[in-house]
């Protein structure tokens, strides 16, 4: 299902020479990236490859001791997530960025809530609006939940992950990155997150898209990236290596 | 699971329904101190207030503070108390001013109210109470300290440790300022004697207060005399040994006959206790309630706390100890 | 069950609401000097103060920290405050020097919780005795007499509604409860403390700035106790070391059974308030019912398990319910 790598022009992210250290380790040496527009890009690697770091740097987790980051030819420096969002980089956690005793609305809009009166922090909430946008942004990715108030703790893995998508695209992200969205989902709910991926990119949005599941990641993806002790040792169209080949790679 | 929460529930109100099914015309007392449950020395109060009831046909309540020591909980108690109306109110003021609007209420209303165990420091004056019956806390500790210099050789310095039980509260400050008038009245009579002496804050918890006896003592070892306001300091003679302090070095004077007390003076590490015989603090303001509500008659004051206690004494006083009355 | 009532139902504060009201109602059918005129008076009047630091240490405990330190703020507040004014300050600069104080040590709490990385349990553990030996060497022995003449009426005067007569400091208590529910529940920054008590890791990766957030509660915390510590000072017209001895026990349990989770991200400034209703109501039947003293302690705790466990059952029910 893999289609040539499209429309080109300038990348929208482009990475050059990132370095990052964590004490003494050397967890990025070095490293080079780029993805195009409504590329979708399979990022593997074995534990401790530096595809965490990567990651991480790019949603403003961390950030890169050297080397520079460009959005759409632009020079910037991610200093944080709400940069990282500002920048239009979503980003999709194994774990689900949710908080569970809360409702969906309130997840949906999370640390960039509407407001109907005040300033960031000072701000009284539009929460017709909340709710309102919730939902459509939910249909909008085929979720038909209960209601906008209905607690997170109360949704499958796949429901959550699949309202984190929708929160993504809300937020009209450029570039979505999905860390190991599908290690604790269902055959069913995996399938339906690849799905999404794959309607995005109808959409234009590029995808970075990381897991240990090699069979996930080729049938959807433009290029593979590999990475092993922190460097990128490979960069190639998927329809250019198998699956088999990849595991070999890596390992 | 939610039933048997409901059950529970249903007990503790069947609990609050049991308390109010007292007969009728039994006259009512209320007992309020500001101390916390954890406190023995008032079990012997207890004892005292039990006996006068059972004696005088009275239903009695005690009603210590959670937490203990909190004075404005105290306040509060003592406030439920005089506006559910009883017949007579015993309570102890810790405190000159904090208790005299609501004393001044009950009075008004009605109620007599006897202080106990601690009174207004300007007794009578300061606050509208009937009556005080308990120790004289001031002379008591100046009494205290005045033992233990007799105790000390006249070529001897003395330093002296001032253990401040409780900062702040009435009785403690009494006692230790009983004791510093004595030290000062001591050092203006004897000009060419080394008389010195420290006031700490030595706790109500007897571990802490032994603890931080113990302490102190290790950094200043020439201290050879040690007063404390309550009972608390005895507890300090299992660290003193520890540290090879003998009986004699350190001359220890505590308030009140507790076994931890007793059991020191017989190993020697405390000189005099005085008791303030709380069995009188518990029976005779409910006596004087009872006579008060019955015939009319009027309160009236009581020092119950003269009698000084050394260890010659311990024989005829233990007999009393066992039986719960001192 | 229509949808809206479950989700009523399952909220924290709901079952201790439930509880209060039938046990409101009970005990006065039971005993008819409950609901007198004078009991309720009496009942009344320190529930401000205790009700205020119960709010404050619910926001920080939804943010996901503790304050222990809350009842030697309470007593130290005050203490600063009636040593200025004995040496002569204007009585609204003392009050406002005894808050900003309050505020330092929610700030120390903070920082010393979050920059040195220990869990605020044992921060806020050694601040209360710290600022608990602060108070007693400011008093410096004898505590500060209180300006008996001070009029006071503005913070704690006497207001007669006829069937009861609460203090004014109700009103300010009620005035505190609906602007910080309304920040709780209206305003983003409420939002954001549900977030970094209920997911601190899902609230940073969504770009809320955490530490920001939880100083600001360490912060509103200390100041509502201290706000509280001077309102009793004042009400008692006393200021002793000890003020407040025992406190952050007493709000910790209030905000536990008014449905606070231990864990963070839930919890309500109504659940405080009933919490506080709730505790200060038994301890009044216990009295009035002359209940044997060495019973009380486990009355009220035992009280307080139960509350706490029918919260829980209550709002287990209305969530496993389909709506």
């Amino acid at each position: 299902m893999s289609n040539a790598a499209n429309t080109a022009g300038e990348p929208i992210i482009k990475c050059v020479g990132l370095q990052k250290w964590y004490g003494a380790v050397h967890a990025l040496k070095n490293v080079d990236f780029h993805a195009a527009r409504g590329e979708v890009i399979g990022l593997v690697g074995d534990n401790g490859a530096g595809k965490s770091t990567l990651i991480k740097i790019l949603s403003g987790v961390h950030t890169q001791d050297q080397g520079d980051i460009f959005i759409e030819g632009r020079s910037v420096s991610i200093t944080g997530p709400e940069v990282a969002m500002g920048l239009g980089i979503e980003t999709i956690y194994q774990y689900t960025a949710m908080v569970p005793e809360m409702s969906i609305a309130q997840n949906f809009f999370i640390g960039r809530e509407p407001l109907k009166f005040g300033r960031p922090g000072l701000g009284i909430v539009d929460r017709a609006k909340m709710a309102r946008e919730a939902m459509e942004g939910l249909r909008g990715v085929g979720l038909h939940l209960r209601g906008p108030d209905t607690p997170v703790k109360a949704l499958s893995g796949g429901q959550r992950q699949g309202v984190a998508i929708a929160r993504a695209m809300h937020f009209r992200s450029k570039v979505l990155i999905l860390d190991e969205p599908t290690n604790h989902l269902s055959v069913k709910e995996t399938n339906k997150v690849l799905d999404h991926v794959v309607e995005l990119k109808g959409l234009g949005v590029t995808s970075i898209f990381i897991s240990h599941n090699l069979h996930h990641i080729h049938p959807i993806s433009d290029r593979i990236v590999a990475m092993a002790r922190g460097e990128k040792i490979a960069d190639l169209p998927a329809g250019e290596i198998s699956v088999d080949e990849m595991t070999r790679m890596i390992s | 699971m939610l039933k048997t929460s409901l059950a529970v529930l249903a007990l503790g109100a069947a609990l609050a329904v049991a308390g109010t099914a007292g007969a009728a015309d039994r006259p009512k007392f209320v007992y309020l101190t500001q101390t916390g449950i954890d406190n023995s020395f008032w079990q012997s109060i207890k004892r005292g207030m039990d006996d006068a009831c059972a004696q005088f046909e009275a239903d009695c309540q005690l009603i210590f503070t959670t937490p203990n020591g909190d004075l404005q909980k105290h306040l509060q108690n003592l406030e439920t108390v005089v506006e559910q109306g009883v017949d007579g109110i015993v309570t102890v003021i810790v405190n000159d001013d904090l208790y005299d609007e609501t004393v001044k209420k009950a009075v008004d209303k009605g109620i007599p109210v006897i202080t106990a165990n601690v009174d207004d420091s300007q007794g009578a004056a300061g606050n509208a109470r009937n009556a005080f019956v308990g120790q004289d806390l001031f002379e008591a500790g100046y009494v205290l300290m005045k033992g233990l210099h007799a105790k000390i050789p006249a070529d001897q310095p003395i330093h002296a440790l001032l253990g401040l039980s409780r900062p702040g509260e009435s009785w403690a400050e009494a006692r230790i300022g009983g004791a510093k008038k004595f030290l000062e009245e001591a050092k203006a009579a004897e000009p060419n004697r080394e008389i010195t002496y420290e006031v700490i804050d030595s706790s109500n918890d007897i571990s802490v207060t032994a603890s931080r006896i113990c302490q102190y003592v290790q950094g200043k070892p020439d201290t050879n005399a040690y007063v404390d306001a309550g009972f608390w300091g005895a507890g300090a003679g299992e660290c003193l040994r520890d540290l090879g302090i003998k009986p004699g070095q350190l001359h220890m004077a505590t308030f009140d006959l507790v076994p931890v007390v007793l059991d020191e003076m017989k190993k020697g590490y405390v000189d005099i206790t005085i008791d303030q015989q709380p069995y009188y603090q518990g029976y005779l303001p409910i006596l004087q309630l009872a006579m008060m509500k019955k015939f009319g008659l009027s309160a009236f004051d009581v020092n119950t706390g003269k009698a000084v206690v050394e260890p010659k004494d311990l024989e005829q006083v233990e007999k009393f100890m066992s039986m719960g009355i001192r | 069950m229509k949808p809206n009532v479950r989700n009523l139902m399952a909220r924290p504060e709901m079952a201790a609401l439930l509880i209060f009201a039938a046990l409101f109602v009970a005990f006065s059918f039971i005993n008819d000097r409950f609901f007198a005129t004078g009991n309720m008076t009496v009942y009344l009047q320190p529930i401000p103060e205790l009700a205020i630091v119960a709010m404050g240490i619910t926001i920080l405990i939804i943010a996901g920290e503790f304050d222990l330190s809350v009842g030697s703020v309470f007593g130290l507040s005050p203490m600063v405050t009636v040593l200025l004014m004995q040496a002569g300050w204007p009585v609204a600069v003392a009050i406002l020097a005894g808050l900003v104080l309050a505020a330092l040590i929610g700030l120390a709490n903070g920082l010393i919780t979050l920059r040195l990385k220990i869990p605020s349990f044992i921060a806020t553990l050694g601040m209360l005795f710290m600022a608990r030996s602060l108070a007693v060497v400011l008093a410096g022995g004898f505590p500060p007499v209180f300006p008996r003449e001070l009029d006071v009426s503005w913070l704690v005067g006497r207001l007669d509604l006829g069937l009861v007569a609460p203090r004014v400091s109700l009103l300010y208590m009620i005035a505190i409860a609906l602007a910080l529910g309304f920040v709780l529940r209206r305003m983003d920054f409420g939002h954001w403390i549900y977030a970094t008590g209920g997911h601190p890791q899902a609230a940073r990766d969504m770009g809320i700035k955490t530490e920001r957030v939880k100083i600001a509660c360490f912060m509103l915390c200390a100041t509502l106790a201290g706000f509280a510590g001077i309102i009793q000072s004042f009400r008692v017209k006393v200021i002793v070391p000890n003020l407040g001895t025992g406190l952050e026990m007493q709000a910790i349990a209030a905000a536990v059974i008014g449905g606070v989770a231990l864990t963070g991200g839930v919890g309500s400034i109504l659940g405080a308030v009933v919490g506080t209703l709730l505790i200060a109501m038994i301890e009044n039947i216990l009295i009035l019912s002359g209940v044997n003293a060495n019973w009380f302690m486990f009355a009220v705790g035992a009280m307080i398990v139960v509350a706490v466990v029918l919260n829980t059952q209550t709002r287990l029910k209305a969530e496993g319910m389909k709506g």
